[in-house]
């Protein structure tokens, strides 16, 4: 029940915290809106509904991709830069629990990277390193 | 002569700044592969779509993406002041301004071509598209030219940035427009009246309609009025760009929100 209540927590909190943020939210869906009128204007020209619909669909899966991976890939990382990842390896239960499930919204395009390091958000002048983080 | 140096020396530390964080675990993976996937995400689309030949999404592709290096580095130039907490320091020295934010625009314009090309060539290496030797030289000012008027545009970034806390989702907007818009995956001629009539005034869509004639085979002469249209929209972005950041930076002053965002 207690590893039940901290996985709903952290996924709240997660989201909470993600749903906050226009890198993670706004793009998310925004994104696949991109790809999916690109899609959308060559498959029209095409002439092939069928492939239309292939194609707009391909656009939603490719949101649904890199939101997921990209969250719960940095999910430990954005515990760092907020210098919380101290607090959440030393409480008594199993730590990973409460990052883990971060699926929230959040794309992941060509250069990530660049992107995630340039957002400001999260690490302006308090996002100092901290003893257990490598920065 | 001390702007000459502030220019050059200023431009260069501020992008060796950059690279404290841009390494090549990240610059190789941003700026070299991902720009390789993109043209053949595109191309097999193009494929199954059956619109245009490999060739179309290579060239479109490559330029096109010289819009991550220029937005994102351009939008460095006062996200990365900031986070490091030395845009006050830089505004309040007396350093003039326009050497001061052109200098830091030049090696973008480089790295942006760098990208592109590298792109170009090896996007025509996978998907065997044939490149006339006698039209690189072309291609090659071409490409600078797309990635100084993306610099133009990359300075409006660049500007916002110090009113906005978000700047690097602005970046990404941008570059989603760019894709559509541009003419590098969509045949101008296809799109709505109304964003050809956009096309027309945005960086890229005269360089890669250039490009894409040179390819084909046209001689320089041929494509000298697209690269013109080309360099005057950059210079109005950029000096458009520049006067923004002049009207932020006295706004900041004025009411002392240089550090709120």
């Amino acid at each position: 029940m207690k590893t039940l209540r901290l996985l709903w927590m952290g996924w709240l909190f997660q989201f909470k915290q993600l749903s906050r943020s226009a890198f993670d939210s706004f793009l998310a869906v925004l994104w696949p809106l991109f790809f999916g009128t690109v899609a959308f204007f060559m498959f029209q020209q095409g002439g092939d509904p069928e492939a239309l619909v292939y194609a707009g669909l391909g656009a939603a899966v490719m949101g649904i991709w890199t939101a997921t991976s990209m969250a719960a890939g940095t999910a430990l990382h954005r515990e760092r830069w907020l210098g919380t990842l101290e607090l959440l390896v030393a409480t008594p239960p199993i730590s990973h629990w409460s990052s883990s499930p971060s699926a929230s919204p959040r794309r992941r395009s060509a250069s990530t990277a660049w992107r995630r390091r340039s957002s400001g958000a999260g690490w302006s002048s308090g996002s100092t390193c901290r003893s257990i983080s490598r920065c | 002569m001390t702007s000459a140096r502030i220019f050059a020396v200023g431009g260069l530390m501020s992008y060796r700044a950059l690279f404290y964080w841009l390494t090549p675990m990240i610059y190789i993976p941003s700026l070299v592969v991902a720009p390789v996937f993109q043209i053949l995400l595109m191309a097999y689309i193009g494929r199954s779509a059956g619109l245009a030949s490999d060739e179309f999404y290579v060239v479109g592709n490559a330029i096109q993406y010289a819009a991550i290096p220029c937005l994102f580095a351009m939008m460095q130039l006062v996200g990365g002041e900031k986070f490091q907490n030395t845009l006050g320091a830089i505004l309040v020295s007396p350093a003039p301004r326009l050497p001061l934010f052109f200098g830091r625009a030049v090696p973008v314009v480089l790295n942006g071509a760098f990208v592109s090309a590298f792109s170009l060539v090896v996007g025509s290496l996978i998907l065997d598209v044939e490149i006339p030797t006698g039209a690189i030289p072309s291609l090659a000012l071409v490409i600078l030219v797309a990635a100084f008027s993306c610099t133009g545009l990359g300075l409006i970034n660049a500007a916002l940035a110090l009113r906005i806390r978000e700047s690097a989702v602005l970046s990404n907007v941008f570059f989603g427009f760019l894709l559509i818009f541009t003419g590098a995956n969509i045949p101008l001629d296809d799109l709505p009246e109304w964003m050809q009539t956009v096309s027309d005034v945005i960086p890229f869509t005269h360089s890669i309609e250039a490009a894409r004639k040179l390819v084909d085979g046209a001689p320089t002469s041929a494509v000298i009025g697209l690269v013109g249209i080309e360099l005057v929209i950059g210079a109005v972005y950029a000096v458009a760009g520049y006067l923004l950041l002049r009207f932020f930076e006295n706004q900041g002053r004025r009411h002392a929100t240089l550090d709120r965002t």
